[in-house]
């Protein structure tokens, strides 16, 4: 296969050209008659075995290199294995789908992946008669150029010359889903389907497509782009604290570098927030995601724009080497203690929540309360809006509408502890679970049975270091062993949990401390009725609740992340109200849409259709920012490892006729220089004609 | 008496200065007649050249009768006789001869083998010898014995004058007829380019009359453009014995050429003097009274 064949013919015509020229050239002889030319066709033998050796070699040797010129300008691409369609002239149809993911713009040798991509996509594009075309540009969402396969060939082309790579992940099934309706809606009798996949077939873009959803009878033909080996790649993948940022708290700030190399690197991060810069330094393993950290310590509370910014780095995809970020510097957390108990009744459970949860908050202390009690008759957003952590303890049977709103307040990301003491708590977290879908619990809560009332239980921690009893060290089962409870729910494991979901179990098997995330909020559920146990009175009562309270904080956060180019749905967190007062704005200025705000049931919905370019989004009111979101590119695309053409037909071919054209295979950078190759022997050839004629002279 | 007409190879004004010379040849011969030439026989009436001890049965007009009565001892008296030349020319008439023809200034080797040839008839005939012609191609074209005579001189030159050139690849054939056409040692003179195909068999023929006692001259024609190539890019060269053409630029050739035709020369040289022949150079750039001059002066020796 030649880039330009047409170059072939060129060649040959100009092969032709030293004879022609010797001939054109020849000089015209005089006739003279000679006595002598006995010795002239003498001398002509003679002198023919030489000469004549010397006119081949040079006549060879010049043609040649001529040929070897046209050669190397029509640029071979052997080996290349072209899936050639066994009837050109037939009736088909063809998708090409032309990855335009963000590992799509990295770039070896100068040129980028993408570039390569659309060569190879333009050549599918070509006119012939009985071909329907349309071409999909995947990355986070697929866009076609036409509803279905058309023949306006140069529209195909030109939507294709206009494509660029994206910042945005590549959604491999969508694109296939939208493929699949263009095949299927052009599938007739004795018409040939085909899909053209060009892609650099990221191994965990691909790893996952399914290709059954194509009609059967469909060629499809995976045109890798990617290196034979994997080029470097370094990126900034997370920027977050590890705890919730406060006022005067230090916190540390977490930075994930992804190092996509084969070799370890020493890696600086540079992070701004706001007018604060950090710098962070560490030894990244290759091909992992090393975390780096440094300590940080707020002075102001409020929305901070920032970015992180991988320095003195030289890899193949820059723009992932800067992450945007924006953080909430929040004041200290206040709680929401739900509980029918009076606060006057003492002991009581809740009255040692609320001394675990805000000591200073006697009576007799002066300054803002932390923690304030809501009746559960009282239960609204209004008295739930100043609270970060709401905490649920003895309150009965709650209503179907206070369920939905905690249920509402959970997916909006607030952090939510219920001591569950009774068979009216088992009900409750029942309901509010099934009022936020995607919130999973690894156990069920049940009411305890009579039998088992009155039952001594004491206390296990599973998974040691990887829960919240890790801070307690060695000293955990000296402190565990003097803890008793009775009548706590009974539970039961739920399908597909597992053990490490339940961080602390009692004796008889029933969950003491299950952790359950959400999109957005958490829910810790405690099995225990503290005035049925002597856990207040333990050392170890205090330091847990702060824990736990502190993870639940933690993993609450108004800020979240975007991925480009995927659409937005966000729900504002149930302090903010009043949408109308809001105002979308992007750091840096963006043209693209930036979506709608609407009022709902329990609070507000940002919706666009798709997020922009790597950034912030601010909400404000009245020029204050009262939510943020980065835009980032996603993490996935940083690594630039791809799939093997073996799994392709193997796992994922899903029964089609499916062939995988790898670049490095095939060889195809090496078929892109092979035309060194001619170049070298053309200028050999033009050597060797010197030094024949240099050798025969002498 | 009619007028002898001369040819017009037969320029006597030019030979005026050449009138005093007279051809003469290195051995003896035999001849007819008594002439200006040693002969092979030592009779009494030529010059006194020696004495020789008398043998029995010799001829006892030759004794010295004076000798015999002043010491006793017998001796013939000897003398050398002297008789005229019997001179064949025989002229190569093969195409090769016709080379140079257009070049006016100088003309062809045969034109040059003509005047020559004329002139050194004339010169002989006017010496009292004998001078015959043969035109040698394939086969012995003509063939006059040589005589003497004014008459016979007019007819050998207008041989001369009528001589054409006819391709000829051997003429080997052509000297054997001569030598058994001719019945009497003298003198042959051949004039040729010797661009023959069969040079050795034309010297095995000489050697036959070199056999016979005869006195062979060769007088080898070379034309200077013959020598070495014309000046020039491209050249379609046309042989003169029906070989065809040939197609060559001669500057890719010139030094190959050069080589092969003085090999041809030397060979042609080595093997006239192996036979015992006088061997002549003889360049047509040069003018034939030239030639003639000096070749009369070198056989007076």
């Amino acid at each position: 296969m030649f880039l330009h064949p047409w170059m072939i013919g060129l060649g040959l015509l100009a092969a032709a050209l030293p004879v022609a020229i010797h001939w054109l050239t020849r000089p015209r002889p005089m006739r003279i008659p000679l006595s002598t030319i006995r010795f002239v066709q003498e001398a002509i033998a003679q002198r023919r075995a030489r000469h004549w050796l010397r006119d081949f070699v040079i006549l060879a040797l010049r043609t040649l290199a001529i040929l070897l010129l046209a050669g190397a300008i029509a640029r071979p691409l052997w080996n290349r294995e072209y899936v050639t369609p066994q009837d050109d002239s037939a009736d088909a149809v063809r998708v090409v789908l032309l990855d335009s993911s963000h590992s799509m713009a990295s770039e070896t040798k100068g040129v980028t992946a993408f570039e390569r991509g659309r060569s190879l996509a333009g050549a599918e594009l070509e006119f012939r008669s009985g071909l329907r075309s349309n071409l999909i540009l995947a990355a986070a969402q697929p866009t076609s150029v036409f509803a279905v396969p058309s023949s306006n060939f140069a529209s195909l082309r030109d939507a294709l010359a206009d494509a660029k790579a994206l910042p945005q992940r590549l959604n491999v099934q969508p694109a296939l889903n939208q493929a699949a309706v263009m095949l299927t809606t052009g599938s007739k009798p004795n018409v040939r389907l085909e899909l053209v996949i060009v892609s650099d077939f990221q191994r965990a873009n691909w790893a996952s497509a399914d290709f059954s959803v194509l009609p059967k009878e469909t060629v499809i033909r995976l045109s890798s782009v990617s290196e034979a080996a994997t080029p470097s790649n370094f990126s900034i993948n997370r920027v977050a604290p590890a705890t919730r940022l406060e006022v005067g708290q230090e916190t540390r700030l977490e930075v994930d570098v992804g190092n996509y190399s084969a070799a370890a690197a020493n890696l600086r991060v540079q992070v701004r927030l706001a007018e604060s810069i950090y710098e962070l330094q560490g030894s990244c393993p290759a091909n992992s995601v090393t975390t780096l950290s440094t300590l940080i310590l707020p002075a102001i509370a409020g929305w901070q724009v920032g970015e992180a910014r991988l320095l003195e780095v030289n890899d193949s995809l820059p723009a992932d080497n800067v992450r945007p970020c924006i953080l909430e510097i929040s004041q200290p957390p206040s709680f929401a203690l739900v509980t029918r108990q009076s606060e006057n009744l003492r002991p009581s459970s809740s009255y040692y929540i609320e001394r675990a949860l805000s000591p200073g908050d006697s009576g007799e202390a002066a300054g803002p309360k932390r923690l304030f009690r809501v009746e559960p008759e009282n239960l609204d957003l209004a008295s739930l809006a100043a609270a970060d952590l709401i905490i649920l303890d003895h309150v009965g049977r709650l209503s179907a509408d206070k369920v939905t709103l905690l249920a509402s307040l959970l997916k909006r990301g607030k952090g939510m502890l219920i001591m569950a003491s009774d068979g009216a708590d088992a009900v409750n977290i029942k309901q509010i679970l099934a009022a936020t879908p995607g919130m999973r619990l690894p156990v069920e809560f049940q009411p305890q049975s009579a039998a088992q009332r009155g039952q001594k239980l004491t206390l296990s921690v599973q998974q040691r270091g990887q829960n919240i009893f890790e801070l307690f060290g060695d000293s955990l089962p000296a402190l565990l062993g003097p803890l008793q409870f009775s009548d706590a729910l009974q539970t039961q494991r739920t399908s597909g949990a597992l053990d490490e979901d339940i961080l602390a179990a009692y004796s008889d098997g029933s969950a003491f401390l299950v952790l359950a995330g959400a999109d957005t909020g958490s829910l810790a559920i405690v099995n225990a009725d503290l005035e049925r146990s002597n856990l207040p009175t333990s050392p170890l009562f205090v330091p847990l609740v702060g824990e736990l309270t502190r993870q639940l904080l933690t993993q609450k956060s108004d800020a979240v992340e975007l991925s480009c180019g995927e659409s937005i749905s966000v729900s504002l967190p149930g302090d903010i109200e009043n949408a109308g007062e809001l105002a979308i704005s992007t750091v840096p200025e963006s043209a693209e849409p930036l979506g709608d705000l609407t009022q709902e049931a329990f609070g507000i919905q940002w919706r666009a259709k798709s997020s922009g370019r790597p950034g912030v989004y601010e909400l404000k009111r009245a020029g204050q920012t009262v939510f943020g979101a980065a835009t980032t590119i996603p993490a996935v695309e940083s690594d630039l490892r791809t799939i093997g053409a073996d799994v392709f037909e193997g796992r994922l071919a899903g029964g089609r006729d499916l062939h995988f054209e790898a670049y490095s295979a095939g060889s195809r950078e090496k078929q892109d220089r092979l035309w060194i190759w001619p170049a070298l022997l053309c200028l050999a050839c033009v050597l060797g004609e010197f030094a024949a004629l240099k050798f025969f002279r002498t | 008496m009619t007028a002898l007409v001369p040819t017009r190879f037969l320029d006597l004004r030019a030979l005026a200065n050449l009138e005093h010379m007279r051809f003469a040849t290195r051995q003896r011969i035999e001849g007819a007649y008594s002439g200006r030439h040693r002969s092979r026989q030592q009779g009494g009436a030529g010059e006194f050249v020696d004495f020789r001890e008398y043998s029995a049965g010799e001829d006892l007009r030759r004794l010295d009768w004076k000798v015999l009565a002043r010491t006793g001892k017998s001796y013939l008296r000897l003398f050398q006789d002297e008789t005229n030349l019997y001179c064949t020319l025989a002229i190569d008439s093969s195409g090769s001869m016709d080379f140079g023809k257009t070049n006016k200034q100088r003309g062809s080797k045969l034109e040059f083998a003509q005047y020559l040839a004329t002139a050194l008839s004339h010169i002989i005939g006017r010496g009292q010898d004998q001078v015959g012609i043969a035109v040698i191609r394939e086969t012995l074209d003509t063939f006059l014995p040589p005589q003497g005579g004014r008459n016979h001189a007019q007819s050998v030159q207008e041989i001369l004058e009528g001589i054409r050139t006819q391709p000829t690849q051997n003429m080997s054939a052509a000297l054997r007829e001569l030598f058994q056409r001719t019945t009497r040692r003298g003198v042959l003179i051949f004039l040729s380019d010797f661009l023959m195909e069969d040079v050795e068999e034309v010297f095995a023929a000489l050697r036959l009359f070199r056999h016979r006692q005869s006195e062979v001259i060769v007088l080898h024609l070379i034309d200077p453009d013959e020598e070495r190539l014309p000046e020039g890019a491209a050249f379609r060269f046309e042989g003169l014995e029906e070989e065809g053409t040939v197609d060559c630029s001669p500057a890719e050739i010139r030094a190959i050429y050069e080589q092969r035709f003085d090999a041809h020369t030397a060979s042609v040289r080595t093997l006239a003097l192996a036979e015992g022949c006088d061997y002549r150079r003889v360049s047509t750039g040069i003018s034939y009274l030239q030639v003639l001059g000096e070749f009369l002066v070198a056989r007076t020796g």
